[in-house]
């Protein structure tokens, strides 16, 4: 069976998983969530809190960091880690590099999409607009990342679970197509704010992602190296 | 004279009865008439291009009607939705049926994960083979690494719930096929909360059935009424468009009511006009009615038999009304200005019946032809020709009275000094004839018939932007029809067609419901043909050959056990009904009680002939093509071009040969026609105008009117005629009244109309002016030459 031919379902979930731009109001969802928070959750996400947030990861303009991944997949026997690096600049450049298990590149650059993995050795090139999975990626990072959680908000209930560090929980809402696949996302934020430490996703079926990010640079000049596909060896 | 006075009345009886039954049976077919402005009636019978128009006649597939949202002066996507919300409030349920909806994103998607369940129905023969070579140890172990890679990427998350159910990736062939049936289509969109939105999101599509069809005028006008209220309703940051062939169909019909009316009313003003300057004197009234009265009655005549008239026709034949006017001049001034009324009456009998035959000649030729519309002009102007011949000789006789006056009759010039003082024109004129056969020689055939639609240049801006926006290309869809007499018959015969067809086209290049989701009676076949393969044995063998590729990667032994569960149970009861919702609109339609499936393809000649010519033995398919459509129209214009002006030249050559017993009288009579077609033809080319086949009947009426300027200017000449002589008095009140008739179609707005009349009018100025200039100066050059040659 052709692997590179695109995955409908994934590219209708991934691209339904992008923030919400607009939702009429009759379909705008209820408030009420039917999943569950983790125990320490406290207190709706106030709008202060968020304007905050907002202002904070506003001023970012370029974020790198390492990252190490932990995947608990009921498909592995085992814990998957993966470790690799991330680099993200306004308005539209995003690459995310996988060192371990296996070496593996996407360059998101605008509408250009450069996908690079050791087993083809070869870079392959997409059109944004042919594959909304990448869409979906790339909107989902910026969207974390960059802070337009008034956007997130529409498409997730957001609750504190701590405000120093800030930790919040988003859990999507019942109705849409996100709460069939994610059952909650939960953030930590470094102190002052302005990049995550830490990312929980709890998926519907049981399995669960975290990520560290390691090392994170806020604003500061990215080596036109790191944007290299295939990248640099480690 | 008492038993004269008697026996005058009971004819006189018989004679009114008559009139009033005649009066009678015409107002009934009045009644009766219901005018057509489609294109139907221009195409052959049992052509592909009428079957064409007829599936959007009869299928519901053209019953749909867009509003399409646009954002204007900035504004969010959800002043888009808030606007289509509003918009479907004040829907009329009437005339909108229902809105066409994308399924729910979250029941969809369930569906979408769901379609593996239905992997025994969807699978054909093809995909066993690449499931065959799919389940080997090797390709098993290249699977395990591809599955590990894509959970190591961003987007894993989404995968391990798919992974385990479909470890082979057979649903992504399934879903392949479902995401080309929407990409084939041609339109480029996104589906949010429930709407269909552009790419950018700065657009939104609401798609709307409809109880009307764009063949019924009625339920057209109140379509499209009802959307020009939707539209004007519109938000101030919002511009509402409809799109839709409805649309065309009010526009057509009202632009040619109101070119009708406008002619109508110049016309009557211009013969008003003309009756005025000719006589003032309302007892000649009955001259110029006379022609009017006939067509008038012809019409009602033949809508007795045939309701269905072609509006266009019946334009024609109006316009046409004012070539019979020579009948009446010929008959007034011979029984009424005449010394011996029978004599005069015997002696002007050749040149009316030579002129009638010509003229009766070419509109019979019409008869035979395969266009309806072209048939119905001939049993129109042949009925109104032969009236108004009748009526000449034997009504308006009787309706005259003694003292009227036709002025300047007999007067000017005669015929011999002017055509002396013409001798420089004569001359002149071969010239021009050149000139403008250098001219003609490049016009082409136009087989663009939309050409011929009067719908405004704001709705034809709309429709191309509209696909502009939201289309994947330039090159329009043909669609291939299958039809059947119930749903299971019509998809079965689909399947067949499929079959058949799509292995000639470059994957995803033929989009056809059946390519997804085929008919039951295929879908219990490739079931079969899945539990047969998937033998207790096989499935064994798969689970342990996926534990050994899977190890090294780490799969746990239970990590498809979902997908073994699908293997070893039967198939979902449930078809993903959402999912086929969202596209059986695209693919099926209802032609009366019959089902419809439609597939597409690229609307190119290749493609077409492609298709045709595989499906040649199967009456139930069908394309339906713009390109064949086109193709049609000029392809029928040429045969029926060289079918009528073949025939109206025969009958009119030999008409002439045996009446006028001269083969150089012949040719002389025959001038006016030749250089009225050449001009009509100049006339086209320089206004970068081309011949179309509403241009062909134009150009076969001129043949038919400017022979009888010839006739009648060549009699007039032997006749010694004045300029003002009976002949040419005919033929300078039979020229300006039919240009009256045929100038009014200058100002029609309809470009069929307006066509139309730049052919006739050139091509009869051409003519008159021949007869008038021209063949004076031939004729008495060609008697001063036999004089000398006989001095000689």
């Amino acid at each position: 069976m052709n692997r590179t031919v695109p995955n409908l379902a994934v590219c209708l979930i991934a691209a339904l998983t992008a923030p919400s731009v607009a939702q009429s109001p009759a379909t705008r969802p209820s408030n009420d969530s039917a999943t569950t928070l983790p125990a320490q959750a406290t207190t709706r996400l106030s709008l202060a809190l968020l304007d905050h947030l907002q202002q904070s990861l506003r001023t970012v303009q370029t974020v790198e960091s390492d990252f190490v991944q932990e995947k608990k997949l009921a498909i592995l026997d085992h814990p998957l880690i993966i470790k690799g690096h991330f680099a993200l600049q306004k308005p539209d450049r995003l690459i995310w590099i996988v060192h371990e298990p296996v070496r593996y590149a996407v360059r998101i650059e605008g509408e250009e999409v450069r996908q690079w993995d050791e087993d083809t050795n070869h870079v392959d090139v997409i059109h944004l607009g042919g594959d909304p999975t990448f869409k979906a990626v790339s909107e989902q990072i910026q969207a974390w990342f960059l802070g337009n959680y008034d956007a997130l908000a529409k498409s997730y209930d957001v609750d504190v679970l701590s405000e120093k560090p800030l930790s919040l929980n988003f859990s999507p809402k019942s109705d849409t197509m996100v709460a069939k696949v994610i059952s909650h996302v939960q953030v930590t934020f470094s102190d002052d704010d302005t990049y995550i430490n830490t990312m929980v996703i709890d998926e519907a079926g049981g399995d669960s992602t975290t990520i560290h990010f390691i090392a994170t640079q806020v604003n500061q000049p990215i080596k036109d190296n790191v944007w290299r596909i295939p990248p640099n060896e480690k | 004279m008492r038993s004269d006075g008697r026996a005058g009345r009971p004819r006189g009886m018989g004679l009114i009865l008559c009139i009033v039954a005649i009066l009678a049976i015409s107002g009934a077919g009045w009644l009766r008439l219901r005018a057509d402005s489609s294109l139907e009636p221009l195409l052959p019978e049992h052509s592909e291009a009428r079957q064409t128009i007829l599936f959007f006649r009869d299928s519901t597939f053209a019953d749909k009607a867009i509003l399409w949202f646009r954002l204007k002066n900035g504004g969010s996507t959800s002043d888009l939705f808030a606007a289509a919300d509003a918009t479907e409030k004040r829907l009329d349920p009437h005339i909108i049926d229902r809105v066409i909806r994308p399924p729910s994103q979250a029941s969809a998607i369930d569906e979408a994960m769901g379609l593996l369940d239905h992997a025994g129905e969807l699978l054909n023969e093809d995909d066993f083979a690449d499931l065959q070579s799919a389940i080997t140890p090797a390709a098993l172990s290249k699977r395990m690494r591809e599955l590990y890679l894509q959970l190591i990427k961003p987007e894993g998350s989404f995968y391990p719930q798919m992974i385990r159910g479909d470890p082979l990736g057979i649903s992504s062939r399934i879903l392949s096929r479902l995401y080309s049936l929407s990409t084939g289509l041609g339109y480029r969109m996104q589906i949010k909360d429930g709407r269909f939105l552009s790419s950018d999101g700065q657009q939104l599509m609401l798609i709307l059935e409809t109880s009307t069809t764009a063949t019924s005028l009625a339920s057209s006008q109140a379509l499209v009424a009802h959307l020009d209220d939707l539209c004007a309703a519109a938000p101030p940051n919002i511009q509402i468009t409809p799109i839709c062939g409805q649309i065309h169909t009010q526009q057509n019909e009202a632009l040619m009511r109101r070119d009708m009316r406008v002619a109508g009313t110049i016309n009557a003003i211009g013969f008003l006009l003309l009756f005025l300057c000719v006589s003032r004197d309302w007892r000649v009234g009955a001259v110029f009615l006379l022609p009017v009265v006939t067509a008038g009655l012809t019409i009602g005549f033949c809508a007795l038999v045939y309701p269905k008239l072609s509006t266009m026709m019946i334009g024609l034949t109006v316009a046409m009304a004012g070539s019979a006017v020579d009948y009446g001049i010929f008959v007034y001034t011979a029984v009424w200005m005449g010394k011996d009324p029978s004599a005069d009456l015997r002696r002007i009998l050749r040149p009316l019946l030579i002129s009638h035959l010509t003229t009766l000649g070419v509109f019979i030729a019409f008869l035979f032809s395969r266009i309806p519309a072209y048939r119905q002009l001939g049993y129109l102007t042949s009925i109104s020709l032969i009236l108004s011949l009748l009526a000449a000789i034997f009504v308006l006789p009787k309706l005259l009275k003694p003292g009227g006056s036709i002025v300047g009759l007999g007067r000017g010039m005669p015929l011999d000094r002017w055509g002396r003082k013409m001798a420089p024109i004569t001359i002149i004129a071969p010239i021009l004839f050149l000139a403008a056969v250098f001219i003609a020689r490049k016009i082409n055939f136009d087989s663009d018939f939309t050409r011929l639609d009067g719908v405004s240049p704001s709705v034809k801006n709309d429709e191309a932007d509209f696909q502009k926006e939201w289309a994947r290309s330039d090159t329009d869809l043909a669609i291939l029809v299958v039809t059947g007499r119930t749903r299971d018959q019509a998809e079965e015969a689909s399947d067949e067609a499929y079959r058949i067809v799509s292995p000639h086209f470059p994957e995803g290049q033929f989009t056809s419901l059946s390519s997804f989701w085929p008919s039951a009676t295929t879908r219990h076949a490739n079931e079969t043909r899945w539990r047969h393969f998937w033998s207790p044995q096989r499935i064994a063998k798969l689970r342990q050959d996926l534990a050994t590729a899977g190890e090294p990667y780490g799969f746990s032994a239970s990590a498809f056990d979902p997908f073994f569960q699908i293997l070893s149970n039967p198939p979902a009861e449930n078809p993903p009904r959402l999912i086929l919702a969202s596209v059986q609109d695209q693919f099926t339609a209802r032609s009366g009680t019959d089902w419809q499936m439609l597939s597409y393809f690229a609307d190119t000649p290749a493609n077409t002939t492609m298709v045709r010519g595989l499906l040649h033995d199967r009456p139930d398919a069908q394309v339906v093509s713009r390109g064949m459509l086109s193709q049609g129209f000029k392809e029928s214009a040429i045969s029926e071009t060289h079918l009528l002006v073949g025939i109206s030249v025969a009958f009119i050559s030999v008409a002439l040969l045996v009446l006028t017993r001269s083969v150089v009288k012949s040719l002389i009579i025959m001038l006016p026609s030749l250089t009225g077609l050449v001009a009509m033809l100049a006339a086209l080319e320089m206004m970068s105008m081309s011949m179309s086949v509403v241009t062909v009947i134009a150009s076969v009426i001129v043949l038919a009117l400017t022979s009888d300027y010839g006739v009648f200017a060549t009699y007039a000449f032997e006749g010694r005629e004045t300029i003002l002589g009976q002949g040419m008095a005919s033929v300078h009140l039979s020229f300006v009244t039919t240009l009256v008739g045929t100038g009014v179609m200058l100002l029609a707005h309809h470009p069929a109309l307006f066509q139309v009349g730049v052919s006739l009018t050139s091509g009869l100025v051409a003519g008159y002016l021949t007869a008038f200039l021209v063949i004076p100066g031939i004729l008495q050059f060609h008697l001063d030459l036999c004089r000398r040659l006989e001095a000689y």
